[in-house]
């Protein structure tokens, strides 16, 4: 092999300056890779925000165009006249369902769940059908469609999050936390609760909340928060008069009232399939489908224009007083009715707004029964409000944690978390004894059924987490390439491999940290002169607590991936296989 | 921390030869060597006039005057074959007029050090056609930071423009060891 000699001079004065340089800068702040994880999680969290404003934007512009004026769906339902009522969620329905039609030849069918991919995917989400369902979404929306759109913002922040990810190459266990933080940065920014969305994400989704992912979910969640914050005006989302407990009395209507929302979440779930499945028998086109759904909202919006939309105006009136109660049963009603044909039609969007809704109302309708009956036991329905949103919250989405942190920070209302706190469990396990499934688990239970080769418990081999392409220096590489190489990559060990790829030693930069300011060495020195050949290595098909055996017996942050040939085929990062032993260990999800 | 001697200093209480080392400096060539410092100040072999045709040459001869000098090179005919193999892969001269050959080999029991001096000079490659010192090194498999040690403080004692002179001028062989154990002593 030809050598190439390096004189020394300027360049290799400048190479090795430049490496003394990055190894002080190591040593003095030495960020380990957790950190690069945070700093990833952040941006995660900085692109989630970002995202879900556009969206809302998007959203509320295009409401703008159906009504001529800047006001809430709901109010815009009430100003038009009835034929309006009906053309404009239908015409909504009908161009969500095109955009999804063209989307198919765009974009290929393939799954967008942002769940799936994290819980029991490879972090990897379509992006471009994701893009279209969002697209989609926005119409439904923009349309006063019955339907949350805090589903679509959580999608997205996921997707590019995920595309973050992939551009950076990241092995499966860290894209599926970046993803992870991407959906918390998503719910964070919708409902400014970066508590409820690091929760959320981690309760729900990882089924964990061990350091290793709930901190980057936190960073994520806090810096999104903050995005929106600074960027809008924000505040928290419901702004309600100060709640108390009245009196320990009040404890037990609250209690009956876990109960019945306990008992109504499943119910209402229930109801949601069941539309699903009768919008499914007439076997409609998609876009008629959607433009039926559209215009069955439209027709119930005519005479109660406070079911279009998710909901959101008539809470904040619930929780605020300016509701009668018999007014509100026939509101509940129809809502309940707009939201089961929305969701049956297949109308993309959430359905976490539309629960908190009915919790709501039922708290409110619940309150108000005792209050008429037994005043001192139930001094302020609205306040019982709060309660029954968290309540039925929990109860559909399986997370009381979840559900009071939330409910917490969009009300502020501190002094009626216990009666939250006592109904959002009681609320759990009474939905719990009925029926063992979950708003989020019919996705994963759905999914999981259809494809049972993706399975998240078959990652068990070395082979799965390792990153491929590691960076390697042949053994006669010269000092000025291993310095290079030093530089470019933020690895403490480069890999020496022969002209077959065949893995021959370790240079570590702790060896040469003390010389590098001698220019002279560096012009003699070449990669197989100062190689380790010790250096333990783990294999393709070594289990996992093998390997972690090994990074035992050294300091060091990643090990190589060495086959039975000798062939370097990867490196693994102990980050990575801790992440993989404490997803090995989550429990199910419920 | 597996696999790294002690690399710096002797740790005074760990190391036997090395507390004594510290106490008596006036009896450290009587004693093991405990640093590549040590060895460079007492090299197992000098040749004050090397005479060689070129690099093979010159490495050959050294390489056979140390083989004789100490038992501690295990296998001779695999240091040899080690040895042109890294001059054969890269430059191993390090100053118009120093060139230091060396192999990492399993047939060495310690690191090893010869020093050859020839006032003609010696063609070592296309570069460096004026040798004048050679430093032999044979370190073993596993004593990367040794190796590195001793390398640099070649380089450094190197640079010292007055102790290149005098190591040319240098009548013999005891005079040649004279000037490296003073210089050294100072150094470190």
């Amino acid at each position: 092999m030809k050598a190439v000699i390096e004189p020394a001079g300027d360049i290799m004065r400048r190479l090795l300056r430049l490496l003394r340089w990055r190894v002080w800068v190591q040593e003095k702040l030495q960020p380990t890779e957790w950190q690069v994880t945070l700093l990833w999680a952040a941006l995660a969290g900085f692109l989630g925000a970002l995202s879900s404003l556009i969206f809302t934007a998007l959203a509320e512009g295009l409401h703008g165009l159906f009504s001529k004026n800047g006001v809430g769906v709901v109010d815009s339902m009430r100003a038009l006249p009835w034929w309006g009522c009906l053309l404009v969620p239908a015409a909504g329905g009908a161009c969500a369902g095109l955009v999804l039609l063209v989307g198919r030849r765009f974009a290929r069918q393939q799954s967008t769940d942002y769940m799936e991919a994290i819980a029991i995917g490879n972090g990897r989400i379509a992006i471009r059908a994701s893009l279209v369902k969002s697209a989609a979404a926005l119409f439904s929306i923009g349309s006063g469609g019955s339907i949350g759109r805090e589903g679509p913002l959580v999608q997205l922040a996921a997707v590019l999050a995920s595309w973050l990810g992939r551009t950076r190459q990241f092995t499966p266990p860290q894209l599926r936390l970046l993803v992870a933080c991407g959906a918390a940065a998503g719910i964070a920014s919708a409902y400014n609760a970066p508590i409820a969305g690091s929760f959320f994400v981690a309760e729900i989704i990882l089924g964990t909340i061990a350091m290793e992912s709930l901190g980057p979910l936190v960073v994520s969640a806090v810096v999104a928060t903050l995005t929106v914050r600074v960027l809008t005006a924000a505040h928290e989302l419901y702004h309600v008069p100060g709640f108390r407990l009245n009196s320990p009395l009040e404890m037990g209507p609250y209690v009956i009232l876990g109960l019945i929302s306990g008992s109504l979440a499943p119910l209402f779930l229930r109801s949601l399939r069941q539309s699903e499945k009768f919008f499914a028998r007439f076997k409609l086109p998609l876009v008629a489908r959607l433009a039926l759904g559209g215009l069955l909202v439209g027709a119930i919006a005519i005479n109660v224009p406070e079911v279009a939309g998710n909901g959101y105006p008539v809470v904040v009136a619930i929780l605020n007083g300016h509701l009668v109660w018999n007014i509100l049963i026939g509101i509940f009603a129809c809502k309940w009715l707009a939201t089961m044909s929305s969701f049956g039609s297949g109308a993309p969007g959430g359905v976490f707004t539309p629960s908190l809704f009915m919790g709501a109302s039922v708290g409110y309708l619940f309150g108000t029964a005792v209050h008429e009956v037994w005043p001192v036991a139930a001094q302020d329905p609205r306040a019982f409000a709060l309660v029954g949103m968290g309540a039925f919250l929990s109860a559909a989405s399986r997370a009381p944690v979840m559900a009071v942190i939330m409910l917490f920070e969009m009300t502020l209302s501190y002094d009626i978390i216990l009666p939250l706190m006592l109904c959002s469990v009681i609320a759990y396990y009474t939905a719990k004894g009925f029926q063992d499934r979950s708003l989020y688990s019919e996705v994963l239970q759905r999914k999981a059924a259809e494809e049972p080769a993706s399975n998240l418990f078959a990652l068990t081999r070395v082979a799965d987490l390792m990153k491929l392409k590691p960076p390697v220096v042949g053994e006669n590489a010269p000092f000025a390439d291993i310095a290079q190489l030093f530089l470019k990559e933020r690895v403490n060990n480069l890999y020496v491999i022969d002209g077959q790829t065949k893995f021959l030693g370790v240079v570590a930069l702790h060896d040469i940290k003390p010389y590098l300011s001698e220019p002279d060495l560096a012009q003699l020195v070449i990669a197989r002169d100062i190689m380790r050949e010790d250096f333990p290595h783990a294999t393709p098909d070594q289990p996992l607590a093998g390997a972690l055996g090994r990074f035992l017996t050294v300091t060091a942050e990643r090990l190589p991936v060495v086959e039975e040939s000798g062939v370097l085929v990867g490196s693994l990062a102990k980050t990575d296989l801790l992440l993989a032993l404490v997803e090995k260990q989550k429990k199910p999800v419920a | 921390m597996p696999s790294r001697t002690g690399a710096n200093k002797p740790n005074p209480i760990k190391n036997n030869s090395g507390g004594c080392a510290l106490v008596l400096p006036a009896l450290r060539v009587a004693w093991p060597v405990n640093s590549p410092s040590d060895l460079l100040a007492h090299p197992d072999v000098v040749v004050p006039e090397l005479v060689a045709e070129n690099a093979a040459d010159a490495i050959a001869t050294l390489h056979a005057r140390l083989s004789h000098a100490t038992s501690d090179v295990t296998d001779p005919g695999g240091f040899l074959a080690a040895l042109r193999e890294r001059a054969r892969l890269a430059p191993v001269a390090i100053a118009p007029d120093v060139a230091v050959p060396h192999a990492r080999t399993d047939a060495v029991k310690r690191l090893v050090l010869a020093l050859g001096r020839s006032t003609a000079g010696i063609p070592f490659d296309a570069d460096h056609q004026q040798v004048r010192l050679v430093f032999l090194i044979g370190p073993p498999r596993d004593q990367v930071g040794e190796y590195l040690q001793i390398v640099a403080a070649i380089a450094r004692l190197l640079r010292n423009g007055a102790l290149r002179t005098a190591m040319l001028a240098a009548g013999d062989e005891d005079e040649l060891r004279a000037l490296l154990t003073r210089t050294i002593k100072v150094a470190v």
